[in-house]
């Protein structure tokens, strides 16, 4: 069809329903105006692309990601985050197409980290991975629509996702800065404490886990551990990745106590790991000679992550009580892993490559 | 009442890559070569091998190999499909009993037909709505499939080898049949 189409006003959000254009909620109709303002608040031109997935022969560019963005109810300001976020589902390690079509029914987890999360007012605190919040929701809601009109990944079409989840809408949260010397996501991940970054996972629904009457590092993180190696979560065995969001009491428990992150992840990777019995008592047969290599290591079990790499462990969340929240990886990580990328100052030109590098005999 | 202008938030296929097409379908001769792409789901490659163990005998096969790309959420590489065009003259491609990998087991055997190579693609019967539309959108829409009842993963061997005498003939006659798709006929 066009791309522009003329609607009465009072019909608009019912049209863009009829076309299949929404997630099931009403949406903000995306005039030319409103486009406009999202493209001109990141500095960016709407022919500009984000990246492409040869796959299904679709280029994203930033106009079609701000329509998304507008309709999805973001503010201008944000739209520098969306498009961080879109160009790290658009890395092909993310594999967006098999995100996209799988029946695990993924969700793309955004996690903001810097100093750009809070110029938008973004939620780190309470309800963090709830309702209220005006960036969290539509950022969020905005890379699913993105995906879904751009991509083509609806149901219906190339969407096949058996059950899903509610963070299919969204799924956007920022992190709470850590207590020192813990390092936020960003610097853990290579990049400067005034950067802010964008770092995305395709994920199942979020575990909440609740530990309320043990303050040791140990008795929070087997919980966790716990919730990583329920025998029923897919990636259990497999070798994925998993976002950890520590609680405020959890993170102070374990932080009080002197671990890093490093040894708290390291606990983790090894307190979730299975053996065989685990996963056959929960009626879950090991696969042979499968995609997945599920022969046990020597002392007998099988990894959940086999690395500390393969966790993003960070803290956000309000005070109150002893949550927090697991979001394994959809799948295993041959299937997917998690991509980071640094939101681009509004203005700031490409890195220079050098006189010679790029000159064509 | 006033009009507004709204922007189509949708994205426009790029178009077809050249040399998408069907390959020439010879027919297999005493001596062919049969290749199966792998691409681990559970138990694909053993249903794979009853069918092309059928084959092999009603066609008079050479050969059976088995590529094992590694993992079902990809699809092969330039380089893979030259070396697998090189070394068969027909190719099965499977399993798709998932969305992501029914997906690339399709873009697989589209990828054998484009280098000349009969192909077909197996799937489990969820999934003949899902193939059709993704089909589509790689360019070839009414590509063949041969169907399987979902789900083989749990399947012991006597079953999986009614799957294989299900599936039999469809791959037959789809690694030896027209070239052309054709469209259903109107009467």
């Amino acid at each position: 069809m066009d791309k522009l189409v003329n609607v009465e006003e009072a019909d608009a959000i019912e049209y863009i329903f009829e076309r299949g254009w929404t997630d099931g909620l009403p949406v903000v109709p995306p005039t030319p105006q409103r486009v406009t303002a999202m493209l001109e608040a990141a500095g960016l031109k709407a022919e500009e692309l984000l990246g492409s997935v040869p796959d299904t022969r679709r280029v994203v560019t930033a106009g079609i990601t701000a329509i998304n963005a507008v309709m999805a109810g973001c503010k201008p300001e944000y739209f520098s985050i969306v498009v961080s976020a879109l160009e790290a589902v658009l890395d092909p390690a993310f594999k967006v197409n098999t995100v996209a079509t799988s029946t695990g029914g993924a969700a793309v987890c955004v996690i903001v980290s810097g100093p750009g999360a809070d110029e938008v007012k973004m939620n780190s605190g309470c309800n963090v991975l709830g309702s209220g919040n005006r960036a969290n929701a539509t950022i969020g809601r905005a890379v699913r629509l993105t995906i879904a009109n751009g991509l083509g990944a609806k149901t219906g079409k190339l969407d096949a996702t058996s059950i899903g989840h509610p963070g299919k809408y969204t799924l956007c949260f920022a992190e709470n800065p850590p207590l020192v010397p813990w390092k936020p996501l960003r610097v853990e991940k290579g990049y400067s404490s005034e950067d802010t970054t964008v770092t995305v996972m395709a994920t199942e629904g979020p575990r909440q886990v609740a530990n309320l009457l043990n303050e040791t590092p140990e008795g929070v993180l087997l919980s966790i551990a716990a919730a990583m190696k329920n025998p029923s979560t897919f990636i259990v065995g497999k070798g994925g990745q998993g976002i950890v969001l520590l609680g405020h009491e959890h993170g102070l428990a374990i932080h009080q106590a002197g671990w890093s992150k490093q040894q708290a992840r390291e606990f983790l990777v090894e307190h979730s790991r299975v053996t065989p019995a685990e996963l056959e008592a929960a009626g879950v047969r090991l696969e042979s000679r499968t995609q997945h290599d599920m022969t046990p290591a020597a002392d007998g079990k099988l990894s959940t992550v086999q690395s500390i790499d393969d966790i993003v462990l960070l803290t956000a969340g309000g005070p109150g009580a002893g949550w927090s929240a697991y979001l394994p990886a959809w799948a295993p990580i041959i299937h997917s892993r998690s991509v980071t990328r640094r939101v681009r100052p509004v203005g700031e030109a490409l890195p220079d490559c050098g006189p010679d590098i790029c000159e064509v005999p | 009442m006033s009009t507004i202008q709204l922007m189509n938030p949708e994205i426009a296929e790029a178009p077809l890559p050249a040399g998408l097409r069907m390959a020439a379908r010879p027919g297999l001769r005493e001596g062919s070569r049969l290749t199966i792409i792998d691409n681990g789901k559970a138990r694909a490659r053993d249903l794979m091998l009853m069918i092309a163990e059928e084959l092999k005998q009603r066609f008079t096969l050479g050969s059976v190999e088995v590529f094992s790309k590694g993992s079902a959420s990809r699809v092969i590489n330039e380089e893979e499909v030259a070396a697998i065009a090189a070394t068969s003259d027909a190719v099965i491609a499977g399993l798709g009993d998932c969305g992501a990998c029914s997906t690339c087991s399709l873009g697989d055997a589209l990828k054998m037909e484009g280098a000349g190579i009969p192909s077909t693609v197996l799937i489990s019967d969820v999934f003949i709505g899902h193939i059709a539309s993704v089909a589509v959108t790689m360019g070839m829409p009414g590509y063949h499939t041969a169907v399987v009842p979902h789900p083989v993963s749990s399947k012991d061997d006597d079953q999986l080898a009614a799957f294989a005498v299900l599936a039999l003939d469809q791959v037959g006659q789809q690694l030896v049949g027209p070239t052309v798709i054709a469209p259903v006929a109107a009467n």
